[in-house]
Parts: structure tokens; sequence; C-alpha cells
């Protein structure tokens, strides 16, 4: 079973033998877990679900970004080298915007008074020039107790090259009885910045992160479920809850990254493994790419502004969704979003009060979405309050109300054509030669014209398109990394001592992953060496070639490495120094295969066509399907709408698609 | 509004002519050599038409905002006649340059016989010869000592690269294998704009693309002219100075007059100090730079940044001025710390016309440090520069910013790991100098302190810092900023350094860098308490 909490839906996923069955509930926000419990408890009863044949439950769950955002974090302190407390709030000394003269960089944490200095210093070498002076740590906890802070973070200077006196340190303060983490532990990386920020991120989760799994494991297990839960990583791996429960800073984009996930997977199944990945929902487009069957991954991530260097899928969010409001701005221009409308009030035709044109009204006042088959339970769609809406634009433009809504969504695509060439072009990747997966309740509408716009020939729809995140916590693998930084010459370093790295890197990610009672078969590993030119600030991820460690397999990597670069950079320099940075081993477990082609509820009555706009042009008699009624080897040629529980989408003339055996969409763009 | 360019168009081709400058910029730092393009991202790509008007921009450094427009301009004015596949290449401060780091590319566009756009690319490189490694010399006292001066001319002509001429380049400079790279880079970016404009003029045609291009101008005119509207009527002053030139000046007075008509807004720098004899002297491009900045920040900073956006808007810089110099004067920190003094005028007279809209002085410096010597670990030479922040200006409705680049500048710091991996060097305490914002209802933030140490060798440093004399000022009975130090520390003995000098550091001394506060907002407190009523 997955269960994917988002900010209005809580879906919910049951993957059987008769293919996934899909479930909406409402969340909520203000207790998560009373949500998600309540949901579970209703489809018992309703005997969707018989608790005993449950094997497993995966989770994607926004509760600890919403902590994170919203700053309800554990009160938390930080102890830090005499002479740097003050890293964690100078950052990289940068602004977050670069006109905004009321700027507001992120408030730290972890205020000055909550951090502490203790006498240590290890240089670069990880020689020791200053021992740590313990009895200054000692000191530190009757102040700590006094405070009542319910975290600590701990974070020296060059401790990835000599924990000791981490280590150390956290001995000490054990003393405290509360949760503790070290820098050491969780990334054992270069950077203090960067380490020290995902260090105390970490730290102040944990309060809340713990609490919130401990209720739901808990609940779940007085329903009779699994009392052990997994957890969606932002790096696209499912763990244990109880790494998610010591180590949250990891779980952060837990949701989106397993909607990247869930459209890998079915891409491949599909035979595509260059894809772009468009998630649109009512607020945000998500987009991410995966290239050769593998997901765009960063350590350079940032939540809330607070930087995260933990694997996370790499994602490139734009304010262009459903609810996404369209006004006339001072110069005279048609603007849409980044303001929604959200779930409340909603676009106009919900009828909850929202007055301003959405582009989900534009869809509606072009017959792309039919009133009478609303998403998600929703009542029925008010196809006036729509018209009266999108006429705001209309009338001050001289055009008639079609017209506008057919300009609303050419703006939205202009934006969202922007945001896939950044995560493509701008990184030297021709979006021509990939397949555009989009999911989301939106994304399928906008997938075909955004396609024709960026020169990609095929769109794939998959059959659970509105809750692919949730049948994405099911695909994923089970999976957990472990690092090292060392930032040295690739050739200085011995084979006995890369194969002594290797093996302790090996041992600490497979004892994570199968510690906890995890399955061990089909356990794999992917390594890859974080490397550079030395001089350079950046590195990159190559992978590291597996087999036995002869002595081609530096130059193999160098070689790679020089590769690489070329291909990112459109240059090389064979002959400079290469330094490895860290090394990052991954662990994992696939997922067992599964059918993945649904039951869908009975089909509700369709009429054959309906008058759909597509240009300026006039309606065209648009063929009306139900996904239900679209199996294995159906085709289906444009104009056309596929109306389906979660989603619709929406094949303008001249496109054709076709489902093939795994009940994905296959729509040629034309 | 241009007939056939309706709103709907207008923001689709807005999104489309943006969308060529930002890919420019992302080609070209992608395909950098050296890390100050590649890392600290001084560079900026923009699309022109045909007449030279700037209609798109991407930049992550606002000093690059206003400079391009007259790199096309002394371009337009060199060549008589272009052709396809030519380059014109330029860092002339006196020909539409910055200072002669920033080198800047300019590609015609054509669709069949005509030339229909062009594109420009501007990079800061790392050496461009000079008597100091960086081309930074904080002692230069004419720009033919700050390294090599390339007018506009033709890199490549109608497609063929000039062999000789590129022979004479690089022979100018310090890393001529880097220089290349990064030229290529520059390069690569040009053939990427033209690409996407030859694209966009498939998907829209010529017509609709020119349409388009004049109406992005007009778009940003109308919004400038809407935000210049609702602000008052009127006219302020505002004066300040820069502390020395480093050769023995004593205080530059910088001075401003801002008048507000209509929708139209004109600004004079009459009265300024004389150009200097030492490298702080800003060419009008780069007070043009610090002026659209200003004026960006307190208005609407998502109007486009383009030549439509800047009619409303005249300058005037007397010449042979500090804003506006005679050649052969140099220019090196004209760019680098004028430009910030440029925004604290303009800010300081603004205030007086809206003052819920603009903050006290920030630090007003960006702390250039570089360090040069022999790595005793490899004895191999190096050579480290960066920047450092300090406090933000108090705002109407909040404190100032502590430790934060401000203004003209917004590079990332070296992290103390990366740095002493990479340098034999040692950074002894990175920390806030808490009390060091100007005191004031909100106070400004505070300033940083850096202390660094040479391992095992005698290094080479030199400082282009300024407010060392003069402070960040405050604003409406706010205190000004704590001013900035920069000390040796040599047996236990802390020794005050100039602003702006050379020296060597010997191993067991410490140069501690301490960056100036922000100026307050606002009688303190306390003030308050002890005034009547």
């Amino acid at each position: 079973m997955g269960v994917d909490i988002g900010g209005t839906f809580t879906d919910i996923v049951v993957l059987g033998e008769g293919g996934p069955r899909l479930y909406k509930f409402p969340s909520t926000p203000d207790d998560p877990a009373r949500g998600v419990l309540a949901a579970l408890e209703e489809l018992i009863a309703r005997g969707e679900i018989r608790p005993g044949s449950v094997t497993r439950i995966a989770h994607g769950s926004t509760v600890a970004t919403n902590a994170l955002l919203e700053g309800k974090l554990g009160k938390t302190a930080l102890v830090t080298t005499t002479g740097f407390r003050d890293v964690l709030e100078i950052g990289r000394q940068n602004r977050p915007a670069l006109y905004d003269l009321f700027f507001e960089r992120v408030q730290p944490i972890v205020p000055r008074e909550l951090r502490f200095e203790v006498p240590e210093r290890v240089d670069a070498q990880g020689n020791v020039i200053r021992p740590l002076d313990r009895a200054a740590v000692a000191q530190l906890l009757p102040e700590l107790r006094r405070l009542g802070v319910e975290a600590v973070a701990v974070c020296f200077l060059f401790s990835f090259l000599f924990p000791d006196h981490e280590r150390e340190a956290g001995e000490v303060l054990a003393g405290l009885g509360v949760p503790l983490t070290l820098s050491c532990d969780l990334l054992p990386e270069f950077r203090e910045y960067e380490r020290t920020s995902t260090t105390v991120v970490n730290a102040a989760l944990r309060p809340v992160v713990g609490s919130y799994l401990a209720a739901v494991e808990e609940g779940s297990a007085g329903l009779g479920l699994p009392p052990s839960w997994q957890v969606m990583q932002s790096s696209g791996a499912i763990s244990h809850a109880a790494t998610a429960q010591r180590e949250p800073a990891r779980i952060l984009l837990s949701g989106p990254a397993a909607g990247v996930e869930g459209a890998r997977q079915i891409g491949l199944r599909s035979g595509f493994s260059d894809l772009i990945t468009l998630d649109m929902g009512g607020t945000s487009c998500d987009v991410a790419l995966v290239q050769r069957g593998t997901v765009g991954r960063t350590v350079g991530g940032a939540v809330g502004g607070h930087p995260v260097a933990l694997p996370m899928v790499d994602i490139h969010t734009i304010g262009a969704g459903g609810g996404s409001l369209a006004r006339l701005d001072s110069g005279g221009a048609l603007a849409v979003g980044p303001e929604s409308a959200g779930a409340d009030p909603g676009p106009a035709c919900y009828g909850r009060g929202g007055g301003e044109p959405t582009v989900t009204d534009a869809h509606l006042v072009l017959g792309h979405l039919l009133p009478q088959f609303p998403l998600g339970g929703l009542p029925a769609l008010d196809l006036e309050a729509a018209r009266t809406a999108v006429r705001r634009i209309a009338d001050p433009l001289g055009l008639t109300v079609e017209e506008a809504a057919l300009g609303i969504l050419a703006v939205a695509d202009a934006a969202m054509e922007r945001a896939i060439r950044v995560i493509s072009v701008e990184r030297g990747h021709d979006p021509r030669g990939f397949a555009l997966v989009a999911f989301g309740g939106a994304g399928p509408l906008h997938a075909v014209p955004l396609a024709r716009r960026l020169g990609i020939p095929r769109v794939l729809i998959p059959p659970t398109a509105g809750v692919l995140s949730a049948l994405g916590l099911l695909l994923a693998e089970v999976g957990h990394e472990a690092s090292q930084g060392l930032v040295r010459p690739l050739r200085s370093l011995s084979m006995a001592e890369l194969a002594e790295l290797l093996a302790r890197l090996r041992e600490r990610a497979e004892g994570e992953l199968i510690g906890h009672g995890g399955p061990e078969e089909g356990l794999r590993f992917a390594t890859v060496a974080a490397l550079r030119y030395a001089g350079q600030a950046h590195e990159l991820d190559i992978p590291v070639p597996e087999g036995g460690m002869g002595p081609q397999w530096v130059a193999e990597l160098e070689e790679a490495f020089h590769e690489a670069h070329e291909q990112r950079y459109g240059h090389a320099a064979p002959g400079e120094e290469i330094e490895l940075v860290a090394v990052r081993v991954r662990a994992s477990v696939p997922a067992p295969a599964a059918n993945l082609r649904p039951t869908f509820p009975p089909a509700p009555e369709l009429p054959a066509t309906g008058g759909a706009w597509f240009d300026r042009s006039g309606p065209v008699a648009a063929r009306l399907v139900s996904r239900a009624d679209l199996g294995p080897g159906a085709g289906i040629v444009g104009p056309a709408i596929v109306l389906g529980p979660d989603a619709t989408a929406l094949l303008p003339p001249g496109s054709e698609g076709a489902v093939d055996e795994h009940g994905t969409l296959i729509v040629e763009v034309g | 509004m241009r007939k056939g360019l309706d709103p709907i168009t207008l923001e689709v081709l807005r999104h489309a002519l943006a969308s060529v400058a930002e890919e420019m910029n992302a080609n070209l730092i992608r395909s950098a050599y050296s890390p100050n393009i590649k890392e600290r991202r001084d560079c900026s790509s923009a699309l022109f038409d045909p007449r030279g008007e700037l209609v798109a921009q991407a930049e992550s450094i606002p000093v690059h905002l206003g400079a391009m427009p007259f790199s096309v301009r002394a371009a337009l004015g060199r060549v008589a006649e272009w052709g396809e596949g030519d380059v014109v290449i330029l860092n002339d401060p006196y020909l539409g340059g910055a200072h002669l780091p920033d080198i800047t590319f300019v590609a015609p566009v054509f669709a069949g016989s005509g030339l229909v756009a062009f594109v420009a690319c501007r990079a800061h490189h790392a050496d461009i010869g000079g008597p100091a490694p960086g081309s930074l010399a904080p002692t230069a006292t004419e720009v033919y000592g700050e390294g090599l001066r390339i007018p506009p001319v033709r890199l490549w002509k109608r497609g063929e690269l000039d062999e000789d001429l590129l022979r004479l380049l690089l022979q100018n400079v310090r890393t001529p294998d880097e220089r290349w790279g990064d030229l290529r880079a520059q390069h690569a970016a040009c053939r990427t704009g033209i690409g996407r404009i030859r694209d966009l003029i498939a998907r829209y045609g010529v017509e609709l693309l020119q349409d388009g291009m004049a109406g992005v101008l007009d778009y940003s005119e109308r919004r400038m002219r809407a935000e210049i509207r609702r602000l008052p009527q009127g006219a302020a002053e505002f004066a300040d100075a820069l502390d020395d030139d480093g050769a023995g000046s004593g205080p530059i007075p910088i001075r401003v007059r801002i008048e507000i008509r209509a929708d139209t807004m004109r600004v004079d720098f009459a009265g300024s100090a004389p150009q200097v004899r030492g490298p702080l002297n800003a060419v009008f491009a780069v007070t043009a730079s610090a002026v659209y900045y200003a004026l960006r920040a307190v208005t609407d900073p998502t109007i486009p940044p383009n030549a439509g956006g800047y009619r409303p808007i005249e300058i005037l810089a007397p010449e042979g001025t500090i804003v506006n110099p005679r050649p052969p004067a140099p220019v090196v920190g004209g760019n680098l710390e004028t430009s910030q003094r440029i925004v604290d005028v303009v800010l300081g007279a603004l205030a007086e016309l809206i003052p819920e809209r603009v903050p006290a002085a920030s630090q007003g410096t960006m702390n250039n440090v570089a360090i040069g010597g022999t790595d005793p670990r490899t004895g191999r030479p190096y050579a480290f520069y960066e920047t450092i922040g300090g406090g933000s200006g108090a705002r109407p409705n909040g404190d100032g910013v502590d430790g934060v680049h401000s203004h003209m500048t917004n590079t990332l710091n070296t992290p103390v790991e990366a740095l002493e991996l990479a340098y034999p060097l040692r950074v002894e305490r990175y920390e806030l100098r808490l009390g060091t914002g100007g005191r004031g209802r909100l106070c400004g933030g505070c300033g940083i302190r850096r202390d660094l140490t040479p391992r095992g060798h005698t290094a080479h440093v030199s400082l282009l810092t300024d407010r060392r004399i003069g402070r960040p000022y405050g604003l409406w009975g706010g205190e000004p900023g704590e001013r900035g130090e920069n000390i040796l520390l040599r047996d236990g003995e802390e020794i005050r350094l100039p602003g702006k000098t050379e020296f060597d550091l010997h191993p067991g001394e410490t140069l501690s860098i301490r960056t100036p506060g922000g100026g307050g907002y606002g009688p303190p407190a306390a003030d308050l308490r002890e005034s009547p009523g």
C-alpha cells in the first residue's frame, strides 16, 4: 500500500494481483497522522483492504517539509569550533534576491544564543592542531538543560577527515538525553556551511518527525496493519521509518521524489529511458530529467532556504498550476501565476467564492473539462462562473471569452516551456530526444501542446496520472546511501586505501538497509565518485565501474570523468590533476514486480463527442473517452479528451495515442 | 501598442526573448574554463535590436546591468558593414567597456540578407595583463598600467577566426590557455543566441519577432513610467564620499541631484569630484549600471531590464569627474568600489522623496582581498581573490541583515574548508562583528571579521577596500554603521592598515579584515525616551 499525503489530498494506492486500486481522501494538515489513520480505517470498514493481507506500507509525507517551512521545529542547540559559530548565519554571504532591498535572509534555525563554541581545531590534512577541550563541552550541559533544548547538533571544521572530536563531544552531550546529530555521521563531506546547515536541519526535525512516525506506526498496528512503515527519501529511494526518524533531513522531498520515481518506472516499462517528467498540480509545476534510466540527483539542494546537502531528486519548480491566476499587469501584458487560487477558494468554477480566472477555468471554458465530471470527488464544475471570471480578461482586451481562455493557456505553456528548457537545454540536453511523462491533476491537459513547443515527439500518460506519487512509493527501490568526503588528488590514494574505503561505505549502507529487517534479496551496490579538476569549485558524480579493482580502475575512472566533463561543459583537460572530493555508495533492493494496469471504477456514461476549442478557429467535435475504456491496444485519434477519475488528458487535432500493454497512453504529438 | 501584438502574444514573446538571453548565459557559464565565470558567475548575456537597443538581458550580479548597451553602441560605431559570422570583441573602458578584465562579445543575427538582431555577452576574465596577477592593481595611475586594452575589433570575420589578432591578445595575458577557453565559451554563447533567434524566426516569422522586440521595449517603458508616476514629484540632493584613491587623494565626494517630473526621472552628478589619480574612476557605463540598479530596486524589480525601461531616465555625469573620467585615468576599482558609493548617493537622494522604500546605507564596499605567493607544499605559485560581505542598512520595516553582500555584487564566499584545502592559508576566525550595525529604531546589519594567516611562507597581499574612514550613513536619526578596519596582528599587537594597500604578510602574522556595519533607521529607542513627550 502506498500512502502519499499532499497539501489537499491524501492519495492511497493499493497494489494487488488485480493491479493498483486508487483512493483519494482529504488531508488534515493540522494533524496529518489523524487524516491518514482515518482514511485507513475507512478503507478497512468499506472492505477495500483486508488488514492481514497488507504486506508493506510505503509512505510519502510532507510532515518534515511543512515543519521546516513553518518553523515548527524542536528547540535546537549547535556546538561548533571556536571562532566559527556564525558560519550558520553568514552562510555563503550572498542574498537571495538581487534587486529586493527588503530581502530577508532565511533566519538561522539555531539563533546565536543557542550556538556554542568549544576549543578544538583540525587542519585540512586531518591533523589535530588543537585538541578538544572535553571539560568545555561538559560545562555546556547545565546551560543546555536550563535552556530546555530538545535536540543538539555538532559540527566541527574538517570533521569529515577527523571525526574523533565530534564523537568525543557527542559522548559527553549524550548525557542530556535529547536526540543528537553529529555532522560526521550524517554528512561526512566538505564545505562547512552546507554541512552545518544539513546537520542543524536534521537535529531540529528529529523531535517532530519522530513523534509523527511513532503515531502513524502505532495507529497502523492498532488497525491490524503492518507496525513498521517505510518512508520515501528525497533521493527517490525508500527507507525504513527508523532511518527516517534518525535522519529526517533525508525525507524533505518525499512526495515530489515519489512522483519522479513513479514516472521513471512507467517510462522504463514502456521502453523509454530518456524522460522529462512534468508534474502539474493546483499551485505549481515540477519538472525533472531522467537520462538513460537514471533520475538526475543533486547534493546542492535547499528547502525553505536551508541548504540540505544530501542526495535529492533534481526538481525545478515554477508557479504554474491549475489554480494559477490570470491577470492583466500594469504594462498591459497577460500574466499567469505565480499567484494561485490554491485549493481554497480554488478556481472560479469550484463555486467556493473564487472570482478571478485561473488555468482550470480556461480549460472548462474551452470544453477541455466537462462540468459534470470533476476530479477527486469535487461537486460539479460551474461553467458560468468560469466564463464570468475569464470575461474579466476578455472584456478589456476586446476578445471573446474563448479567445481569452486560449490566451491564458498559451501564456501558462510559455512559462512551462521556459522551465523545461532550464532543466534540459541549459544543462546541455536536447529535449527532442526525450519523452515527456505527464502527471498530476493538470499535467496531461498541457503535455501535448507543451511537447510541440519543445519539439518533443512523444508524450506518456500513465494510467494513474493523478496519483502517480502514491504509485511511485510502491515501485521505488529500498535504498540507503553512505558517503565520505576526501578532497585529495585521485592518484594519491593507494589501491588498498580505496578498497578499504569502499568496503567501509558498503558496510555502512548495507547495515542501514537491512539492519531494520529489510529484504536482502537482490541487494546491489552503486558507487559514485565526486570528481573535479584541481582548482574547480564544483564536482561531477562519476559512476564507479563495478567489479575488481585492477590497475586499470583509476585510469577508467579518469577517462569517464574527462568524457563526462566534455559532455556537460563542452571541453576536457586530460593533462590536469583530478581530485576525489567524495565517494558515495548506495545499497538498494528493487521493489517486487507488479501489475500496474489499474482497476478503474465503473466508467460514467459519456456523450460521444463534445465541442472543444484548440485554436481561434472555433470549436471542433472532440471524441470523449473514459480512461476505463482504454485497455491495452486501444488507439485514439485527436481531437479527443480522455477522462479519468484522477486526471484528464487532452489530445489536440493532429495527435494520436495508443495504449501499450502496461496501460500507459503513448501520444505521438504530430 | 503595436498593431498585431496583443497582450497574449506580447507575454508569450517576452518569455521567449528572455529565455534567449538566459540560455546564452547558462551556456557561457557551463562551457567557461575559469572559476571566475563558472563558479562566481561574473558574466552576463543579452539580446539587442538592430539599432542596438537592449531587448533582454540575463545577469547574476547587478554591476553588469546597464553596461552592455554601451559596448554594442561602440561596436556599431566602429563596424560599418556587418557580415554573417562576424564577432566583435572589446574591453576598452573608454569604448563601451567597464574595466579591462571584462571582455564583451557582440555578434549580428541575420535572417536572409536582413540584420534582425545583435547578441552580446560579457565575462570577467581572471587576467588581462598589467603589473599584478588578476589585473586588479590597486596602484595603477593610468589605464595603460592596468592591462591590455582592446578597442572594438573583429576576432571572427565571416566565421573565420583572425589568428594573428588572437596571438597578439594571448601574448599579453598570464594564463593564455584559460583565456582562449573562456573566449571560446563566449563565442559558443553567441552562437547559442543566434541559433535560438533563428528558431524563433522559424516559429513566429521575422516581422512578428521584430514587433515582439519593439513590444517588449514599450512594455518595460510603460511599466517604468507607471512606477515613476506613482512617486512624489520633486527634487532631492545627496552627497557622500569614497575614503581615498590609494594614491594620496583624501576623500572623494560624489554628489547627485534627482528630479522626478511626471513619469520621468533625471539623475545629475554635477558637483562630483574630478577624476582621481588612483584606479577609483568609474566610467559612464559603470555609473549607469549603478543608477539602473538603484532605480530598479526602489521601483519594481520584475520590470524586464531593457532599453525601454531606461527611456524615462536621464543620467547626466560631467566629463572629467570620478563618475565619467577622461582617458587615460585608471578605472579598475570604479567597477568594484565606486559603483557602490554611486548606489549610496542615489538611494540617499531617493530616501528624501520616498522614505518608505529606501534603506540606510549598506557596507558600501566589496572588501577586495587578493593574496598570492608560492605554495610551500608544491613550490607552485598561487593566487587567491575574494570579496567579503558586511552589514546591510536598516530598512523602514526591519533591521538590516548581518554579514551579507549588498547592492552591486552578490558572489559566494570561499568556504573555510575549501580555502584551506586549496591554499597555504588558515582561517583563524570567521564571525559577525556584533554591535557594528548603526543603532536606530531599526538597527543596521553587522559586519564580518575574517582572520587569515599564511602557513609556512610569506604571502603578498593587495587590499582594495573602502569605508575605512567614512561610515555608512543612517537615515532619519539612525546612527551610521561602524567603519571597517584592516588590521595586521603581529606579536599580539594590532597594526592598522590603509584601505588600499599592498604588503608582505609573514608566517606568524595574521591579516584581520573587519568589514563595515550597515546604517540604522530612525532614532534609537534610548534617544526617544530622552526626548520630551
